[in-house]
């Protein structure tokens, strides 16, 4: 582990059943008078931005501007939109309540504000926006999730182009993030389950990425026991604010670790399958783990072992022989993978997602053009890839 | 109270960025020729460069006095530019510090590894900017002998050729080309 790096967690947390009651007190001492909320149409039909609300006009009835359109995917035109309609309301601070695309979103919003510009595509790039002009920006995650709350990234579609644009700076990162039980309760197993396995990818590649340092490693590894802690449990129960809880940690701490360490080729692959064959990130994340592994092994199998500890806990790892604890890591991932899969149907190869042929090469292509794959420990090569793509497709004879 | 107000830098710090900067003009200029000639000699080079996008520019800035270095892909030949337009489309690399700079311009690090520590900013399109990174450890491959390359990369690229006949025609373009 290199003893040379550089760490930046600047999001004051707040997290408990009820702490989205303090929402009121952290918008006045950011100065917030007028924020503005972005969410989307789901969040307020199923009437979880009525509860934001709510607490927001505990302080007296008044008006609160809400953008709910924002897409599946986060979009330049979106974007400019929101820009347009902050400056119109006279709005002092942005509040985004909702998962990866609304916070992703918020955060071009913030960008486009902060750095005065006209066209995302000036800030494309990687830590070359600076402060700019101060806009609060405060996140209320409802997914557990892409820690978006406490990443450095953003990805927003340029619909003009067709191109996705990659921003990574260290301020895009909100003042605030509140994790409340009650944001989660209505997500739906499948997704608890896909968007709680994004989690754990997250988490293992901090650990075992090129930038890997001792905080991160913190984060990375107490983010892994409170999945295995939790994971199954809220799944299997989403009422059980507890475990809602937990995850919504585990998420965030994962999104802390892996915005220091980087990510590797679970997410190149993943982000190359959502842009070419629309697979949802969770999903695509949760089928790549175990294939990547197997395929990183050779190099990061002590590392892997490390993990067993966290993921299995204590009993299993001192079970285990060292120089089997990586391949055993490995197999307790799948074993948690094949309990969700049966609990809620979370899918474990490609092709149960996604029937028709995928062009194994052009995805390969562009995996190969992800920065994500600079940080993998082991060299991926075209063929490598296509041999993963394979295997987690579950072609017959693709084995790593 | 006394405020000392410092105008000048120390002779000894003076003395290290002046041999800073005249290394990084030195290795850009062979990174220059290194990438012109590797296009005729490697043909993963030439898969790289053909696939990009014309009037594209590649730029590499070390910072605090340091040189920099302009390459634009125009109609199938990589050309040196001075001080271009840069647009979203172009793709420019700049060292955080001439330290990080240094480290990498002499092999200390590599491009991942420059990338892991946060040792640069990129201006552009990070997947454009991946092609120019597989070149690059290509280049490095010829340039540095296996026991800098294996410790600065994860896997070491195979040579098409051999690193003396690299040198010489990198010789030749320092002479020849502007």
């Amino acid at each position: 582990m290199s003893l040379s790096y550089e760490f930046q967690h600047r999001v004051k947390i707040l997290s408990g059943h009820h702490s989205l009651e303090q929402l009121p007190k952290e918008l006045q001492d950011l100065g917030v008078v007028r924020p503005l909320i972005i969410s989307d149409e789901m969040l307020k039909k199923i009437g979880v931005l009525q509860s934001v609300l709510d607490v927001l006009m505990k302080e007296g009835e008044k008006e609160i501007p809400c953008f709910t359109n924002v897409p599946v995917d986060s979009s330049s035109d979106i974007v400019n939109e929101i820009g347009k309609v902050y400056h119109k309301l006279s709005c002092d601070g942005l509040i985004a309540v909702g998962g990866g695309s609304v916070i992703d979103t918020a955060k071009g919003v913030k960008m486009l504000l902060s750095q005065e510009v006209h066209d995302l595509l000036e800030l494309v790039g990687c830590e070359t926006i600076k402060r700019g002009i101060k806009i609060p920006f405060v996140v209320i995650p409802t997914t557990s999730g892409t820690g978006s709350e406490a990443t450095l990234v953003a990805v927003i579609k340029y619909v003009a182009k067709k191109v996705k644009m990659e921003f990574i700076s260290y301020h895009l990162q909100p003042d605030v993030a509140i994790l409340d039980s009650c944001m989660t309760k209505t997500l739906p197993p499948r997704i608890t389950a896909s968007t709680g396995m994004d989690t754990l990818c997250h988490a293992i590649e901090a650990y075992t990425c090129l930038q890997k340092n001792p905080i991160s490693d913190a984060y990375a590894t107490a983010a892994i026991a409170l999945i295995r802690d939790n994971l199954y449990k809220a799944v299997a129960n989403g009422n059980n604010k507890r475990v809602r809880l937990a995850m919504a940690n585990a998420s965030t701490m994962a999104g802390a670790a892996f915005s220091n360490s980087m990510v590797g080729l679970v997410h190149a692959i993943g982000h190359a399958l959502g842009g070419e064959c629309h697979i949802p990130h969770g999903d695509a994340m949760n089928i790549l783990l175990p294939y990547v592994m197997r395929y990183n092994r050779s190099i990061l199998d002590e590392q892997y072992g490390d993990l067993l500890i966290y993921f299995a806990g204590a009993d299993v790892y001192a079970a285990t022989p060292k120089k089997e604890r990586g391949k055993r890591m490995i197999q307790e991932v799948r074993k948690l993978q094949k309990r969700l899969h049966h609990r809620c149907g979370l899918p474990l190869t490609l092709k149960e997602i996604h029937p028709d042929p995928i062009d194994f090469e052009l995805v390969a292509q562009k995996a190969m053009n992800d920065g994500a794959i600079l940080v993998n420990p082991k060299k991926a090569e075209k063929d490598d890839i296509i041999r993963i793509l394979e295997a987690a497709y579950g072609k017959k004879g693709g084995r790593l | 109270m006394q405020l000392e107000k410092n105008k000048t830098i120390s002779v000894g710090t003076k003395g290290i960025m002046l041999l800073e900067r005249i290394i990084c003009k030195v290795v850009l200029r062979v990174l220059q020729g290194g990438f012109q000639e590797l296009y005729h000699l490697d043909h993963r080079i030439a898969e790289e460069m053909n696939q990009w996008e014309n009037n594209m520019i590649y730029g590499l800035e070390c910072p605090q006095g340091g040189a920099s270095l302009y390459l634009q892909w125009k109609n199938g030949k990589l050309k040196k530019v001075k001080n271009p337009p840069i647009t979203y489309h172009d793709a420019i690399i700049q060292f955080t510090s001439m330290y990080m700079a240094i480290l990498v311009l002499t092999g200390q690090i590599g491009i991942s590894g420059a990338y892991a520590l946060h040792g640069f900013t990129l201006k552009g399109d990070i997947a454009k900017t991946m092609s120019f990174a597989r070149c690059v450890d290509i280049l490095e491959s010829y340039l540095f002998p296996n026991v800098i390359t294996e410790r600065i990369m994860t896997a070491v690229p195979k040579k098409e050729t051999s690193s003396l006949l690299v040198y010489a025609s990198i010789m030749k373009n320092i002479i020849t080309v502007h």
